[in-house]
This record gives C-alpha cells, structure tokens and sequence, in this order.
C-alpha cells in the first residue's frame, strides 16, 4: 500500500524493469558527455493572483558532442536515485528515496542539439509521457544592444526576444562562448547568464558553472510508452489534463486508485498554476 | 566635363552601392587542424572601438557561417570579426573580404571561466546594487537599520544618515514609494528586517521619472523592498525601569502599492534620543533657501553635548512624539500628508573650564552650569506629486510651529548668573516644480517660497561684561522675519548627445531684524549702541547654463549662472543706508565616470561668491551672560573655490567595497573676526577689515568586506583633516593650524551558532597650532566590545565601552542585555542594565580657534529597564 503514497510522478520511474548494478537502466542511454554544468536559479509566479515568487533550482548540461539537457534539479536526483536502485531487491529502498527526494515543481526535460538545431520537449503528464520536438532555426530571433552589465562576474551583453507571448531580455557572456542558456533559450553568441520576461514572472539566474572533468554522461530518457506529438497538440493535452486530471488518468495505461478528495485537491492545485511559461 | 545629369547619375549609383553593400553578408567556414569542421562556434562581428557586438553567427552542422553586415556599419573597416569557440584559440581578423573560406582555429585548452553564487547575498543589475537583508541579519538584529550597519558598502551614521560609497542618500524609498520625504530614520528603527527582502541600492537614481537617462545624478537612493505586497507590520514596545523610567514606542505601519501608512507615538527619559528619528535627512537647498532649516536661537547657550561619544550616556531626557505619515497613492499622482508633534526636555550639568589662547597671557574661565532646554514643534506638510515620462509636478505645503526654551544657572567663584531664553519660530513654506515635454522641448518650472518669523528673548539677571554698562536685569529681544523666494525657468534641447538646459531665475529675500534691549521694567534703553533695526532687501536675476551629458561610462555636469545681485541695507537706527551691486559667476562642474564595472571615479569643481548679510547687524546684541557681538561689516563677497575627487570601488561578488575621497576648499573673506578676551572671560566679538583665507582640506578612506560564510563585516575607516586660518584676538594676529587623524576599525565575528563577537576600536589624534609658540596635543582612544551568547530562545549581550583621552581620566561602561522571546505570544522580553559600574563623570576636553575647552559631563547613573516587545500584526 505504501505505493499510493508516491505522488503520481514517480511510479513512472519505479514501475519499470531493472537490469544489473552499475549500469544504466534500460530506460536510459548515453547521449553526450558534459563538459560543463551549469545551476541556473529560476524565479517564478505560476499564479498570477498571488504575489508570492517561489524558486527551483534548474540545471543545464552541455555536452562535447553539442546535445544539452536541461531539467530541474530534483529531476536529476530521481534519475540517480532509479539508476542507483535498480532490480527488484531494490524497489522498496528506491520508493522510500524517492519519498524522502524533493519533488520538483517543473517536470520536463528539454533535450536540445545545436548541430541538428532542434529542440527535443519530454514532460509526464497524467500518466502518459510526451513528447514533442520543435525547430531552432524559427523559434528565437534575437536582437543584441550595447548595454553591459556585470552578472556574478561575468561580463554581459544585453539581448532582446519575443517568444511564446512574452518579451524576453538576456544576458549572455562571450566569455563562455557557448550558445546555449536554460530552457528553450539559446543562439546567442555565448552562454545566457540571466534571462527573464518583462513582467519578471520567470527569470533564470545562472549561480553556479563548473567544467566537467572525465565521464559525466548526459542521459536521454527512452521509453517503450512514449508519445510523440506536435507543440499544438501537446498543449491541448495540458489543458485537458488541467480540466480533468482523473479522465487523463484512467486514459493512460496506469491504474492506480484515486479518492474522489484526492483528485479534488489535484485539480485545485493545477488550476492555481495559471501563468505557464509558454503562454502561446 | 561631367555634366550635372551624369553627377546625379554616378550619385545613384554611389548610393546603390552602398545598399548593396549594406546587404552583404561575410561568410565563410571552421575547421580544426585536423580538418574536421567547427559546429556551434560563436563568430562575431564587433567595432574595434570598444568591441562591442553588432552582429553574429553561429556555426552550422557544417562549420559554416554567413554574417549579415548591418547597414549603419557600411564602413566595414571598422569592424573586425572575432571567433569562438570552446576548446579553440580565439581568433581575430579585420573585415577585409566577404568570403573567408576555409578558417583553421588552433586547439587549445583552456577551461571555462567558474562561478559559483552562494544564495548570492549582493546582487548588481545595472545601476542598482541588491543586498538580500536574510544575508546579513543577525540574530540579536531587530530593526532593518541594524541589518544595514551590517551590509557593505553601507554606512549608517549616529544621527541616522544612510551613506553608500561615502555619499549620503538622496532619496529612501519603501516599494518605490517615498512616504516620509527624507525623514526614514523613522522607517529604518521601526520596520522589523524580517518583514524586508532586500535593501536596492539605486547608484545613479534620477527621482524624477520624465529625465530619467537625460540628467544624470550624482548621488544613490536606496529603496526596500518588502516581503510581501501588502505588509501590516510595525512594533509595541513598553519598558519600565528604575531610577523612574519608562519607554514607549507603539509604531504600527501599513504598506501597499496603493496606499502606505507609517505612525509613531514614543515616548521615553531613559537617555535614548528618539527625536532624531523625525529629523529629515536629506538634504534640499534651492539657491539661498535651506527647507530644512530648524530655527536654532541667536541668544543664550547651546546644548554642549558632544555627537563623538554615546548620546545615550549622558542625555537627560524626557521626549515625547507623535508622527504620522500617510501617502495614498491615484491614477494621476501621490498624495503625502504628514503631521509631527515632537516635544523634548533636556537637563544638562556640566563644568566647563575655558583656556583663552592670547599671545603672552591665558584667560582661564571656570563654570558650573545647570541648563535645561526645551523643545517643542508641530509640523504639518502636504505634498501631491505627480510623475511619469511626460510629466512631472510636486508641490510641498510645509508648515511648522516651534517654541524653545532654555533656564540656565552658572555658577562662576561666588557669583551666580540666571538666564532664559525663550524662541519662538512660526516657519512656512511652499515649494512647487513642474516639469513637462513641449515640442521636444524640455520645459521645467520652480517656484519655492519660505517665511519665517522668529521672535526670541533673553532675560540676564547678572552680567559679566565690564564694558556694558545696564541695569538689571536685562533683557535681550531679538525679532527676525524672514522671506526667501526663489522662482525659475527653464527650456531644454538637445545638441547632439548634450542635452542644453538654460535657465531663467530670480530670487528675491527679505530679512528684517529688530533688536533692543530692555530693563526690568520694561524700559528699553535709549542707547542706539544696543539697538538694530535693519532691513536687507536681496535681489537676484540669474541665468544659467547647464550641460548634462550622459553615456554607458561618463555622466556628465556642467553649471555656469551668471548672477546679477543688488542688495540694499537699511538700519535707521545706526545711521545705514546701503546699496551694492555685483555680478557674480559660480561655475560648476561635476562629473562620474566608469572606469571598470568595480570601479569608478568621481569629482566636484566649483566656484562661488556669496554675498555676507545674512547676520550684519551694528548695534550690539547680547547672547549670553558673558558674550556679546556685533557683526559691523560693510556688504561684502567672500569667494570660496572647492574641489572634490574621489574613487570607489565595489565588488558585489566577494564583497569588498572601498572610498577613497579627497576635498579641498578655500574660502577667502575680506572681514576677520575679532575677539576681544577680557581678563573676567567677557567677550565681545566684532569684524575688522582684513583680507583673510580659511583653507582646509581631507582625505577620506574606508573599506569593508563581507566574509559571508562567518556572517563577518571587517571595516577600517581613515580621516585625515587639516585647516589654517586666521583670527584675531585683543588685537593681535594668530595663525591657526589644526590637524586631526581618525582611524577606526570594527568587526564582528559569527564564531560558533551561539557566540557572536563585535568589537570596535578608534583611536584619534589632534593638534592645534596657534602662532609658532602654543601647541596643543590630544589623543583619543575608544573601545567597544560585545559578546553575545544564544541559547534557544534567549540571548545574552555583555557590552563594554572604554574611553580615554590623553590626561583624563578613562571611563569604563559595562552593560548586560538579557533578551527572550515567548514563541506563542510573539512577545519579546527583554532585561538591560546599564552602566553597572556607575560611572558618573566624562571629562572631554576639546579646542575651538580660540580656546581649549574642558569640560565635565554628569553621566546618567546605573539603570536597569524592563521591557517588552509585541509584534504588531502577525509574526
């Protein structure tokens, strides 16, 4: 019974088959090794009528083979606590882990490839995982401007975008010149040192950098039950989950007992989460 | 000959190669030295002037890149394309072709640049420097001011003043709002830091919106940043203690963005001065017009007590004040309302004993004095505000009522002298500036007008001055009515990146004082000798120039008024009717400039010529019991040319802030004060014609930083002074040099959870020189320590303060503060007692330019206080 305890995140990391210590599980695969991480701050309002600004601690991976990877910080830790417990023998140390782990706020993983300039999109919802995939060449114009500033000793040049229904400002450094930022922010002539809307309902600080020594793999996420689908219709597959997270439950191959309670709540609590990052 | 049609024609063509030029784009491709290609390489084109970026690419699954060359850079010399990559040299080229071709980059392996932000207590965003107030909060910190002590690069100074990089505040703003006008002591004591986020240091702040980015300023503002969006707070505080006294503060504030609400009702005779919390401390002088100015009285004594050492040691007192302050905020504009009733009564006992310095003779003066001064003020000021980027207006209704009194006895050998003084002060003023953009044109219009009737009087039941011959007792009147205007205005333009103001101003002020002296009965004493009736008419149209430029690096000033000024004197009485003229110039220029995004360099220039009437006055007036004047100059000029510079340097990463400063002024006057210094210690103070130069000069330097993981500020701070000047006492001429070196160095120190260390220690040296035969030497040393201990909810402070100057005696302060909180009822209880050792007596001893003072404080005995704290409204 201590399963209905986990949140509906994590079965889908537990409910899988294991392979040997040591290795990967069969889920996972390698697909870059990092030469640097990055540990961006992001501040946020996901509920417009409070004015509270809640945090999560958001961490990008650059690899040598020009893949990166970026995710919250307890997503990360969940992949470790699953890799690390692997096997049957292991499924109830890995359940009280992932009990005891933080549980993120911001579930996806967004895989990006500068050499194909494609964004890859995963996020769990309701039960099904997505997946969606989406074309750097259109998605980000930036305009540069001359202001400079200096963002936790680095120095930075000021760029503007507008993207999905918000007006962006960036600070990038050539110092690093990498171009690649958090989230779907990249195409800069450098690393994104800080980026935020206008209206500052998210900003992304970066607050630690460090290169990655030997073999730090990044890891991509294969899974059997995976739907690909477009950006369009992905969306409307939030909002339905938002309208009715029960019904996209029982939709998905999951079966797992809700109280009616439970899903009230579940329901209430997505519907607060009414100002998403991406508003187009 | 080219005929005109073919010049048009070769014209079009010119231009159209320059469109097409306009669209070319430099391409070419990356690759390593073993040939395989260079993806997601940043290639850049940047200006060789300060390699700013203007356009970029970055390197396909190819290593190719195509660079669009942006039209206003069709001088591709100036362009130079730069390449990036990790793992790569950087590589440099001049835009000398379209096509690069084949680009080999050198492998090399440098690491990227590391950082790591540990919940990063200070912050910069531009001009705005953010310090998270959760950083540098200490456990036994209250107050929001406590915590700003803590911060770096932050000074706060004993009356209150806030000082970031040595230069005081401008402005204080609680969520962008300015309810208090300048007076945020009253925020900065009263607001829990709990309630505060963060404390934005705003470096180059124009307060006025609609100039924002066209007048540069030169001095911060700190605004704070709440919490919460709408925030009930504020504190309850009640102590009782003995010897029979008490302490209340009930400061309950309301915070929103609409509508801000900050009142105060303390009251308090432990020694604690709670009345500067009401004083405005940002400073506001138009022209000749000081708002702020506080009708401090002409005759008798002033409060001796010295700013240097803990008021709180040796105040003896009973104030009482209520403030509220309230700002609601609408559509079009702000509304501010803010009324203060401040009354104050202080007891002082001193003995003072006065070291004449005459060439070939001292006059020693001993003096027992027993004075109490009292306070009382009501204030009320309205201010509506409007400001946006088109638009500013503000007008300021001030209006005060102010009643001082001061009894003094001095004893004197067997004599026995009683003087009162009495002061009352009816100040009111108005002051409007509006703001607008007319054709591009930037329009602004002043007008600000302050009146000030001041009736005041002293009555001597004895006096000590040979020379004056009345009957007593004696009383002294002092009637001074005061009108100051000034109106201006101004139109603005650009000139290239200059913007060009020139302003249009008259000021126009009139003084009249009346003075006389009477007997007991009433009967005023015929003698004009004790009489003045003057009437100053001041009158001066003025027209200034003002050049404001302001870039990335430079902020730039430059004043230049040429001023008519036509005064015209009258005293009936003393036979005066004078008129002058003059033209005046008083030059400013001020400039900032970045020299680095740490550091940046500063400076002032300016000349300036006042005209000296504030005081003329030919009839005698008496000021106390054995001092009088007569201020009998002619109208004169005095030309002061002072100039400033200073360097600051601040890096929020690691914390280190330090100032260097340094100022010089020289003042030049035609008239020097005379003294003449009789053998009983009588003075009378008149002005002689010579020409005289007061030159003075400092050198400022503090730093500070932050060592964060140990929650430690280490501050050492250096003053160094000098002047010289001139005076002349009984005739004869004395050159007065003074030195004096300040240093000063204060840590605290976060040992372990439940121990925390502060310790401070200054120490100052002073000389003063008078002709080549007299110098005088002083040293001071002072010690302040703290230990505190926690435990749970309990917390224990151990204080001691040690003073000493050369050839007195030391004193010893030792206190112990007792602190707990009672969780559930979110009360705080607190213990103190103070000065445990009872010491009773501070002899300080001090120079002026003409005497060495010693004198001797009665110091506030043992006290013990209890006292509890309530949170108002939630935690």
């Amino acid at each position: 019974m201590k399963k209905l305890l986990i949140s509906f995140f994590y079965i889908v990391f537990i409910n899988q088959s294991f392979a040997q210590n040591n290795s990967l599980s069969p889920d996972y695969f390698i697909l870059d090794q990092a030469i640097a991480e990055c540990t961006y701050l992001l501040n946020y309002k996901d509920n417009k009528s409070l004015d509270s600004t809640r945090q999560e601690t958001m961490i990008l991976y650059i690899g040598e083979n020009h893949y990166s990877k970026f995710a919250s910080y307890s997503m990360y830790l969940v992949e470790d606590l699953v890799n690390k417990y692997q096997g049957p023998d292991n499924e109830q140390q890995l359940v009280n882990e992932v009990l005891k782990a933080p549980k993120p706020r911001f579930r996806y993983r967004l895989y990006k490839n500068l050499s194909q300039k494609t964004i890859t999109y995963q996020e769990w919802v309701g039960g099904t995982n997505y997946q969606y995939e989406e074309s750097l060449d259109t998605l980000l114009t930036w305009a540069i401007t001359l202001d400079q500033k200096v963002i936790n000793s680095y120095k930075c040049q000021k760029a503007t975008t507008h993207f999905a229904g918000r007006d962006y400002i960036a600070w990038f450094t050539t110092d690093i010149p990498i171009s690649e930022g958090p989230y779907k922010f990249c195409g800069l002539p450098g690393l994104i040192i800080q980026v935020y809307d206008v209206e500052k309902d998210y900003e992304f600080t970066l607050q630690n950098l460090k290169n990655m020594e030997g073999n730090t793999p990044i890891l991509g996420v294969n899974k059997a039950d995976e739907i690909k689908l477009s950006k369009a219709n992905f969306t409307k597959v939030v909002e339905n989950f938002k309208k009715d997270p029960m019904q996209s439950y029982s939709n998905s191959n999951m079966v797992f007992p809700i109280s009616e309670d439970q899903a009230k709540r579940s329901k209430k609590r997505l519907q607060s989460r009414n100002n998403p990052i991406e508003l187009q | 000959m080219l005929s005109k049609r073919t010049n048009f024609i070769i014209l079009i063509l010119f231009l159209q190669v320059k469109l097409i030029f306009a669209q070319t784009s430099i391409q070419g491709k990356l690759v390593d030295e073993e040939n395989t290609t260079i993806v997601g390489a940043s290639v850049l084109l940047i200006t060789e002037q300060d390699s700013a970026i203007t356009a970029f690419a970055i390197s396909d699954s190819e290593g190719a890149f195509k660079i669009l060359i942006p039209s206003n850079y069709e001088t591709k010399d100036s362009l130079l394309l730069s390449i990036r990559s990790i793992g790569y040299k950087n590589w440099y080229s001049k835009v000398d072709k379209i096509d690069f071709g084949t680009i080999t980059l050198a492998s090399s392996s440098t690491l990227l640049k590391e950082v790591n932000v540990k919940a990063s207590p200070i912050n910069q965003s531009g001009d705005t420097v953010i310090y998270t107030v959760q950083s540098f909060a200490e456990t036994q910190d209250r107050s929001l001011d406590d915590v700003l002590k803590n911060m770096p690069g932050i000074e706060v100074g004993a009356n209150g003043v806030i000082q970031y990089e040595g230069q005081p505040i401008q402005k204080f703003y609680i969520e962008g709002l300015d309810p208090l006008e300048g007076k945020y002591s009253l925020a900065t004591k009263n607001i829990p830091h709990d309630k505060v986020a963060s404390v934005e240091v705003l470096e180059n702040h124009q307060p006025i919106k609609m100039l924002d980015g066209k007048i540069p300023s030169f001095l911060p503002s700190i605004n704070i940043v709440l919490k919460q969006e709408t925030t009930l707070t504020g504190v309850a505080d009640v102590g009782f203690g003995i010897p029979d006294l008490a302490d209340l503060n009930v400061s309950p504030m309301l915070f929103n963005k609409k509508l801000q609400y900050i009142g105060s009702v303390q009251f308090t005779n432990t020694g604690k001065n709670i009345d500067n919390q009401l004083n405005t401390l940002t400073a506001q002088n138009i022209q000749y017009i000081n708002f702020q100015e506080k009708p401090e009285p002409t005759l008798g004594f002033s409060s001796l007590l010295p700013s240097y050492f803990s008021e709180e040691r040796m105040l003896f007192n009973k104030s009482i004040f209520v403030s509220n302050n309230i700002l609601k905020s609408y559509k079009n504009g702000d509304w501010k309302l803010q009324l203060d009733y401040i009354n104050t009564n202080n007891d002082e006992s001193l003995t003072n004993n006065y070291n004449y310095f005459i060439q070939n003779d001292t006059v020693t003066i001993d003096e027992k004095r027993e004075s109490n001064f009292r306070k009382l003020k009501l204030g009320v000021k309205a201010v509506y505000e409007q400001n946006n980027e088109k638009k500013y207006l503000k007008n300021t209704l001030d209006v005060g009522l102010f009643k001082n009194t001061e009894t003094s006895n001095v004893k004197r050998q067997s004599n026995n002298f009683n003087q009162s003084v009495e002061q009352n002060a009816l100040q009111i003023s108005n002051s409007l500036t509006r703001n607008t953009f007319w054709n591009d044109h930037l329009i602004t219009f002043d007008s600000h007008v302050l009146f000030q009737y001041k009736p005041e009087q002293m009555s001597i039941d004895s006096l000590q001055l040979l020379d004056i011959d009345v009957e007593l007792p004696a009383i002294q009147h002092v009637d001074k009515v005061e009108f100051k205007s000034n109106n201006n205005v101004s139109r603005g333009s650009y000139l290239g990146k200059i913007l060009w103001q020139t302003e249009l101003g008259v000021d126009y002020n009139i003084t009249s004082l009346n003075t006389f002296l009477n007997d007991s009965d009433e009967k005023e004493f015929s003698d004009a000798t004790y009489k003045n009736d003057i009437s100053t008419h001041f009158l001066q149209p003025y027209f200034s120039s003002i050049f404001s430029y302001k870039s990335r690096k430079l902020n730039l000033r430059f004043t230049f008024p040429v001023q008519s000024q036509v005064i015209l004197m009258k005293d009936p009485l003393n036979e005066i009717d004078n008129g002058k003229y003059k033209i005046v110039l008083s030059p400013k220029l001020q400039f900032k400039y970045i020299l680095s995004p740490f550091l940046k360099a500063r400076s002032t220039f300016s000349y300036s010529s006042k005209p000296q009437i504030e005081n003329i006055h030919y009839g005698i007036i008496l000021n106390d019991y054995r001092s009088a004047n007569s201020i009998n100059t002619p109208i004169y000029w005095s030309d002061k040319l002072s100039g400033l510079a200073s360097l600051n340097y601040k890096n929020p990463v690691n914390m280190l802030f330090f100032n260097l400063l340094y100022n010089n002024s020289i003042t030049k006057k035609d008239y020097l004060t005379s003294s003449d210094v009789l053998s009983d210690g009588s003075i009378y103070t008149t002005f002689s014609k010579q020409e005289n130069q007061q030159a003075s000069q400092q050198v400022i330097f503090n730093i500070s930083k932050s060592i964060f993981d140990q929650k430690t500020k280490i501050q050492f701070d250096l003053t160094n002074y000098n002047s010289k000047q001139e005076i002349l006492i009984n005739d004869q001429f004395t050159n007065v040099k003074f030195k004096s070196t300040d240093i000063k160095l204060s840590t605290s120190y976060r040992a372990l959870d439940w121990l925390t260390f502060k310790g401070e220690y200054s120490k100052k040296w002073s000389n003063s020189k008078y002709s080549s035969s007299q110098k005088f030497y002083l040293d001071e040393d002072e010690v302040k320590f703290d230990l505190f201990l926690f435990w749970k909810r309990h917390m224990i402070n151990f204080h001691q303060h040690y003073y000493e100057q050369s050839q007195t005696k030391e004193v010893f302060f030792s206190d112990i503060i007792y602190h707990f909180k009672l969780v559930k009822q979110h009360i705080d209880i607190e213990f103190a007692w103070k000065n445990i050792f009872n010491e009773n007596r501070l002899i300080y001893q001090s120079f002026s330019d003409t005497y060495k003072q010693e004198t001797s404080y009665r110091l506030r005995p043992s006290q013990f206080l209890i006292s509890a704290k309530f949170s108002l409204m939630g935690k």
